[in-house]
């Protein structure tokens, strides 16, 4: 009975959270994008925003992400089903790259080396979020 | 945009974050290392046999979820630890398997404090 009564909430914070941390990743990966022709010493002062962005807003929201969805898969009985199989292999996929992204930029600020574009990982970040947003919503299997 | 212009405008603030990102990111994983250990071993020692030896099942429904947030908590930051670079393929191999291990994570503290002190030193020299 209490869960049912606080399942649209914790819906509605799920997707706020997931909001917040596709955002951040698409945003980051636009700007390592437009900053990436520029000299090394010219890109530290983003690399510096992007790093405390990516540590105050898309860590947490990462967090948040999967605290709540596996609230949600639990209290729902759905972690055997199919389809939140196959969306928790996009959402670790995600995941992991945003752990690599963060990484990349400390790796940049630590060294000194030039932040270089990831081809195709906005283009791959927008069809991931497209897949589980289907996959939550349809729940074909 | 604003914030990295404000930290080009201050070259002290900005060099002294820098400095310390690699020790701030080792406190994470120290700190996330202790809980996931922690919880680790409440589950397995306390939780599980009260479960199975006495029929209270409370204990592992409470901490099992926790112990599952705390450990992908502990391999995302590993991950992202790794990705800044510096590591050995065995010391990435050691950080990931002491996860699944009870105790293992408090093998991490001294390790990850001696390499903070190690950049520390470097820095300075």
């Amino acid at each position: 009975m209490m869960v049912a009564a606080i399942y649209p909430y914790l819906v509605a914070a799920h997707v706020t959270a997931v909001v917040f941390l596709v955002g951040g990743l698409l945003a980051q990966e636009r700007i390592v994008n437009a900053i990436s022709q520029s000299p090394p010493e010219a890109q530290t002062g983003v690399l510096v925003a992007l790093q405390r962005f990516e540590r105050t807003v898309t860590t947490p929201a990462l967090l948040l992400t999967w605290i709540l969805g596996l609230s949600l898969a639990l209290s729902a009985g759905w972690l055997s089903s199919g389809w939140l199989i196959v969306k928790l292999i996009f959402v670790v996929a995600l995941s992991a790259f945003h752990g690599l992204g963060s990484g990349r930029i400390r790796r940049c600020l630590r060294t000194g080396a030039s932040a270089e574009k990831i081809p195709g990982a906005d283009l791959g970040i927008v069809v991931a979020m497209l897949v589980i947003a289907v996959l939550a919503l349809v729940k074909p299997v | 945009m604003a914030t990295g212009t404000k930290a080009e405008k201050n070259p002290h603030h900005q060099h002294g974050l820098i400095a310390d990102l690699e020790r701030t990111q080792l406190k994470r994983l120290e700190a996330l290392s202790i809980i996931e250990a922690t919880t680790l071993v409440l589950l397995v020692f306390i939780a599980v046999p009260l479960r199975h030896l006495w029929g209270w099942p409370y204990g592992s429904k409470l901490l099992g979820p926790i112990h599952g947030i705390a450990f992908l908590a502990y391999i995302w930051t590993a991950i992202q630890t790794v990705a800044g670079g510096g590591w050995h393929q065995r010391e990435v191999v050691r950080l990931l398997l002491v996860a699944f291990v009870p105790f293992g994570g408090y093998a991490n503290i001294r390790w990850l404090r001696e390499r903070a002190r190690t950049i520390a030193e470097i820095k300075q020299a």
